[in-house]
C-alpha cells in the first residue's frame, strides 16, 4: 500500500480540493482508497474565516480513519472495521468502510506515532491500494513517515506569485538532500555525534540555546564525521552559531536531520536559506534519516481577502501562477481545474 | 493522582484565563508551572521537552495568521518528542473541539467549557454530563400568591364591579361562546355522525371565509397547510437539536422568568426559533395570532402556515408548538381580543398550553372588540381557563394607545377580581415602557426607573398577585440599532429583577424594525444581554428616588378614583363606553367587532 500525504503551505491552499480530485480519480481507476488526516477537514464552513469550504465526498468501498464525532454526523453509511485506542479532540479514531457514498469529515491521528499506527491498520485490515493523508493548515510534522508528498500552495499563502515560486523552489531544494540510514532507527531523539573514535549521545533533545550548544561543541573536534540532529532546533540560533560549530570540526562532515519536514519547521525561510548556504560553504553535507518523495505540487489562485474586518473570496491570475511555478520547479505542478491535471496520477 | 502541568500563555497580553486555570489546578492538588508570556516557541518547546509534564496547556486568542502559528508550534512539539509523553491542550475563547483537532491539539477548551470539564480531562475521568435536555422543571408563576387585597377600598370596589359584570353576562351568550361549547363537544364525542352535525352547527356560527377555508381549503391570502415533508423535516430537526449545555438566564432563583413572542406566521419557523431560544435559557413563549383572526367569527382548523405577521392559533398549530417545546417551557396563547376568545382558550387548554392571555378591558379598548361582546366572551374564556387550570395573564397594552397608567392598571385589577371570582389564577402585566401618556406628561423626564417601579409598587400595595411586566418590556425605548435595543431591554430587565417581579416578556432586538420575520440572532441578542444584566445586578437593587414613592401613592389614588367611577356605572361595559378606562383623548375607542351579536 502506497502512502501519500497532501500538505498545505497555508490554510486554503487547496488541500481538500486536491484530495477530492485524487479520490475521484483513483475511484474511477478502480483503486481502493484509504483516507485519513492529521487534523480536521471536510466541514462546510471554514473554522477560522467562515468562508464556505469544499467538502469530502467518500465513494463506496473507500476506507476511512476518522474520529467518533465525525462518524456521528457522517452523511455516508459505513461499516466498522476496527476501533483504535487513539483519541483526538473529537473522540476515538475508528477505521470504517463506506457502504453508501456521502460526505464525511475527516479527523484522524494528530501525531506521527498515531499516523504510523493508523497506517499499519490500513495495511493489515483493508484492501486499500493506497492511503491518502490529509494535512491540516500548514502542519508537516507527522507526514515524514509517508512515502510520497504533494504540496499545495496558493494565493492564500502569499499573493505574490514570484514569492510563491521562490518558496516552493526552496522547499524542492530541501527535499533534494540524500537519505542516510546508517543511524539506527529508534525513539531516542538525543543529539548524537559520530567520530572515528565512536558515537556519543548528548544529554539534550534540542538545539535552541547556549546550554545545548555548549554540550554539542564539547563533543565536536576534527575527528567528527557526522552529527545527528533528530529533534528540535532553532533555525535562527543555529544560524547565529554555525561558525562556532564549523571551527571545531574544520573538515568535511555530515549533518543528519530527521527529515526534510524537520528543516521546514520554521516560519522564516530566510533563516533556513542562510543555514543551508553556510553548510555548503563549509563543506558540511546534509542528509536525512527519513525522506519522503516530493511527488507533485498543486496550486490554488484563491485567497480569503480581508475586507472590512471579515473575509471575502479573491483570486490571483491563475495562468501566470501556473506558468511561473512550472518555470521555477523541477517537480510537476498542477492546477487541478485545468486540462492535463490527470497526469498527476502517473506520478503516484 | 496529581499531574504535572505546564501552563503556557502563548500570547503577549491575554494570560488571565490560564492564570485562573492554574489556580484551579493547584487547588485540586496538581503541580503546575506557569511560563511568562514572552517566550519564543523554541524556548517553550525546550522547557516542555526537558520537564516531564503530563499536560501542556496552551492559552491563546485567535487573530489573523494565529492558526498557522499554533499549528507550527504543535509541529515543533511533535518534532521535539514532547507528544510522546505529554498531551497538548489548547484553551481560548474561540476554541472549539473542531478547531483544536484542526490545529493538531489533543483537546480544546473554549468559551463554553467549564473548569470541571478541564479538570475531568486532566484527571482522566468522565465529565459529569447532565445529558441532553434542559433539566428544569415547569414553574407556576402563581403558586406563591393568595390574591388577598391589601387595599380594602380597592378590593371592595372591585368586588362590586366584578359581581355586576358576572351578573350582567350570566344570562347572555354569543356566537363565540356557543362555538366554544360546540368545539368542546366535538372533542369529547366519539360518534362520527354526531360530530358531523356538530361541525355543521359550528359552521353556521362562522363567517363565510372561515367555512370556505375549513371545508374547501380555500384559505385567506397567504395561508396554506403545512406539508407532510415540512413536518418530517421539523421532527428530524427536533431529534437532532437537544441542548447539551443549555444556558441559564437567571443568576438567582428570585430573578424573573423570561418570555418571548412567537408569531412569525409559520409554526415551523416559530418552533425552530423557540428551540434555539430554549437552548439559550428562555422560560416561555406567547403565541401571537394574526390580527385578521380576531375579526372573523370562527377559527381555521389544521396545521397552517401564514405568510404574514401572526401565527394561526388553530388547535393543531398550538398542539404542534406545545409538543415541540420542552416540557418545562411555558406556553401562553393570545386570546384577549376578537371574536374567538372562549374558543381560543378552549383550544389552548385542550392542546396543553400553560397559560392564556385575556384582558376584557384592553381587548375592547385597544384591540377592537365590542365591549359587551368581549364581556360575555371574556367571562366564558376565564371560566375555561379555570377549567383547564391555566393561569391567565392580563396584558396592559392599552397604555400604548395613550391611556394613562392608572386607568390601565385599574383595568388589570378588574380582570384580576373577575378571575378570582371565577376560580381562575390571574397574572398582572403592567407595562415597562415609555408610553405616550408618560412622554407627554414627563413622568420619565428624570429617569426610566421611578415610574416603571412605581407601577409594580402600587400593584403590590393593592393585591398579593403575581406580576409579569410586558409586553414587551422597554417598548418605545428601542431603536433600529441592535446593540442599543439589547441594552435598553437589558436595563428594563434589570429593573424588573430588582423589583422582584415573577416574569417579563422581552422582544428581539429587531422586533420593531425587522420589516418581516424577525431573525433568530436578534432574539439571542436580547436574551444574552439580559443574562449579563441579571448577572450584573444579582441580588442588588436599583435605588429609586423619592419620586417613585410619590408616583406609587399617586397611582394608587388615581386607580381608586377610577374604580369608584367605574363602580358608579351599571356595569363594566357601560364604564368602557363612557371612557372611564380610556377615552378618545387618551387614544382609546370602544371596539366595533361583534357589536350586536350578544343574545
Amino acid at each position: 500500500m502506497k502512502t501519500i500525504g497532501v500538505i498545505g503551505t497555508a490554510k486554503n491552499t487547496g488541500k481538500t480540493t486536491t484530495l477530492s480530485f485524487l479520490m475521484k480519480g483513483f475511484f474511477s481507476r478502480e483503486v481502493p482508497v484509504g483516507l485519513t488526516g492529521i487534523g480536521y477537514d471536510g466541514e462546510d464552513v471554514d473554522n477560522i474565516t467562515n468562508l464556505p469550504k469544499p467538502r469530502l465526498f467518500l465513494e463506496e468501498n473507500t476506507f476511512a480513519a476518522t474520529s467518533e464525532k465525525c462518524l456521528i454526523t457522517s452523511g455516508a453509511d459505513y461499516e466498522l472495521i476496527a476501533e483504535t485506542g487513539l483519541q483526538t479532540a473529537l473522540g476515538k479514531i475508528s477505521l470504517v468502510r463506506i457502504t453508501k457514498p456521502g460526505l464525511m469529515v475527516i479527523a484522524g491521528p494528530n501525531t506521527k506515532e498515531g499516523l504510523a499506527e493508523v497506517t499499519d491498520l490500513f495495511r493489515n485490515k483493508t484492501s486499500a491500494g493506497l492511503l491518502l493523508v490529509d494535512g491540516s493548515l500548514n502542519r508537516l510534522s507527522p507526514m515524514y513517515i509517508l512515502e510520497k508528498l504533494i504540496f499545495t500552495t496558493g494565493a492564500s499563502r502569499d499573493t505574490n506569485i514570484s514569492g510563491l515560486a521562490a518558496e516552493m523552489s526552496f522547499i524542492e531544494k530541501v527535499f533534494g538532500f540524500k537519505l542516510n540510514t546508517d543511524i539506527p532507527d529508534g525513539k531516542e531523539l538525543s543529539i548524537k555525534v559520530k567520530s572515528s573514535e565512536g558515537e556519543t549521545a548528548l544529554d539534550t533533545y534540542s538545539l535552541v540555546d547556549e546550554d545545548d550548544l555548549a554540550l554539542l561543541i564539547n563533543q565536536l573536534n576534527d575527528k567528527t564525521e557526522k552529527v545527528y540532529l533528530p529533534g528540535l532546533f532553532s533555525h535562527r540560533f543555529l544560524g547565529k552559531n554555525l561558525m562556532k560549530i564549523f571551527e571545531r570540526i574544520r573538515k568535511p562532515a555530515e549533518f543528519v536531520f530527521n527529515s526534510p519536514v524537520q528543516l521546514l519547521l520554521t516560519d522564516e525561510s530566510a533563516n533556513l536559506s542562510f543555514l543551508l548556504s553556510q553548510f555548503a560553504k563549509n563543506n558540511i553535507s546534509i542528509s536525512y534519516r527519513y525522506k519522503p518523495e516530493l511527488s507533485a505540487i498543486t496550486i490554488n489562485p484563491f485567497y480569503p481577502n480581508i475586507k472590512n474586518y471579515s473575509y471575502e473570496a479573491a483570486y490571483i491570475n491563475k495562468d501566470e501562477f501556473l506558468h511561473q511555478m512550472t518555470q521555477a520547479l523541477h517537480t510537476p505542478v498542477f492546477n487541478i481545474y485545468e486540462p492535463g491535471a490527470d497526469k498527476i496520477f502517473n506520478l503516484l | 493522582m496529581s499531574k504535572r502541568i505546564l501552563c503556557v500563555p502563548f500570547d503577549p497580553v491575554h494570560d488571565v484565563g490560564i492564570k485562573i486555570i492554574k489556580n484551579e489546578l493547584d487547588k485540586n492538588g496538581h503541580h503546575t508551572e506557569l511560563l511568562s508570556p514572552d517566550l519564543s516557541p523554541e524556548v517553550i518547546v525546550k522547557i516542555a521537552s526537558k520537564g516531564n509534564y503530563d499536560f501542556i496547556l496552551v492559552s491563546r486568542t485567535l487573530g489573523y495568521g494565529v492558526a498557522e502559528m499554533l499549528a507550527r508550534f504543535v509541529d515543533m512539539l511533535d518534532a521535539a518528542g514532547v507528544r510522546e509523553k505529554s498531551k497538548i491542550v489548547i484553551g481560548g475563547k474561540p476554541i472549539t473541539p473542531e478547531l483544536a483537532a484542526e490545529l493538531g491539539f489533543d483537546k480544546g477548551f473554549g468559551e463554553h467549557s467549564s473548569l470541571e470539564e478541564l479538570l475531568a480531562y486532566i484527571e482522566g475521568r468522565e465529565v459529569k454530563q447532565a445529558g441532553t435536555g434542559l433539566h428544569r422543571t415547569k414553574k407556576d408563576i402563581t403558586s406563591k400568591y393568595d390574591y388577598r387585597f391589601k387595599h380594602t377600598e380597592i378590593g371592595s370596589l372591585l368586588d362590586s364591579i366584578a359581581n355586576k359584570l358576572i351578573t350582567f353576562t350570566a344570562d347572555k351568550t354569543s356566537p363565540g361562546v356557543e362555538r366554544a361549547k360546540i368545539r368542546a363537544e366535538i372533542f369529547t364525542t366519539q360518534d362520527e355522525a354526531k360530530k358531523k352535525v356538530l361541525l355543521s352547527d359550528y359552521y353556521s356560527l362562522c363567517d363565510e371565509v372561515i367555512v370556505e377555508g375549513n371545508t374547501k381549503k380555500n384559505f385567506v391570502k397567504g395561508v396554506r397547510e403545512v406539508t407532510a415533508q415540512e413536518i418530517i423535516n421539523l421532527n428530524s430537526f427536533l431529534g437532532r437539536s437537544q441542548p447539551l449545555n443549555p444556558y441559564k438566564i437567571q443568576y438567582n432563583e428570585k430573578q424573573p422568568l423570561l418570555f418571548k413572542f412567537l408569531g412569525s406566521g409559520c409554526p415551523i419557523m416559530d418552533i425552530t426559533h423557540a428551540k434555539v431560544c430554549e437552548r439559550y435559557g428562555i422560560d416561555g413563549f406567547l403565541i401571537i395570532n394574526p390580527s385578521w383572526e380576531a375579526r372573523y367569527e370562527g377559527l381555521l382548523q389544521g396545521c397552517l402556515t401564514h405568510e404574514n405577521d401572526g401565527t394561526i392559533t388553530s388547535f393543531e398549530n398550538i398542539k404542534l408548538m406545545r409538543e415541540s417545546l420542552d416540557e418545562s417551557t411555558l406556553l401562553t396563547v393570545r386570546a384577549h381580543r376578537g371574536l374567538n376568545t372562549p374558543e381560543t382558550v378552549l383550544l389552548a387548554g385542550k392542546a396543553g398550553a400553560d397559560l392564556a392571555k385575556i384582558n376584557l378591558v384592553y381587548g375592547s379598548l385597544g384591540a377592537g372588540t365590542d365591549p359587551v361582546r368581549l364581556a360575555v366572551d371574556g367571562v366564558e374564556a376565564i371560566k375555561l381557563a379555570a377549567r383547564y387550570n391555566m393561569p391567565f395573564d392580563i396584558p396592559g397594552n392599552d397604555e400604548l394607545s395613550g391611556v394613562p397608567a392608572w386607568k390601565t392598571l385599574a383595568g388589570l385589577l378588574i380582570n384580576v377580581m373577575v378571575g378570582i371570582k371565577l376560580g381562575a389564577k390571574p397574572i398582572l402585566k403592567p407595562l415597562f415602557c415609555y408610553g405616550p401618556h408618560i412622554v407627554i406628561n414627563g413622568m420619565m423626564k428624570q429617569n426610566f426607573i421611578d415610574y416603571n417601579a412605581a407601577k409594580v409598587y402600587a400593584l403590590r400595595e393593592i393585591v398579593n398577585a403575581p406580576i409579569w411586566p410586558g409586553e414587551p418590556i422597554a417598548f418605545m425605548t428601542q431603536s433600529e440599532e441592535r446593540v442599543q435595543s439589547a441594552n435598553a431591554t437589558s436595563y428594563h430587565a434589570s429593573l424588573a429583577a430588582s423589583t422582584g417581579v415573577d416574569a417579563i416578556t422581552v422582544a428581539s432586538t429587531d422586533e420593531a424594525y425587522s420589516r418581516g420575520p424577525i431573525c433568530i440572532t436578534s432574539r439571542i441578542d436580547s436574551i444574552r444581554a439580559i443574562s449579563d444584566a441579571f448577572r450584573f445586578v444579582g441580588d442588588a437593587k436599583f435605588a429609586t428616588t423619592s419620586q417613585a414613592d410619590y408616583f406609587t401613592e399617586d397611582l394608587i389614588n388615581k386607580i381608586t378614583s377610577t374604580l369608584r367611577e367605574v363602580d358608579s356605572k351599571e356595569n363594566l361595559t357601560a364604564a368602557i363606553y363612557d371612557g372611564l378606562l380610556g377615552n378618545k383623548e387618551d387614544g382609546a375607542y370602544p371596539g366595533k367587532f361583534g357589536y350586536g351579536t350578544v343574545n
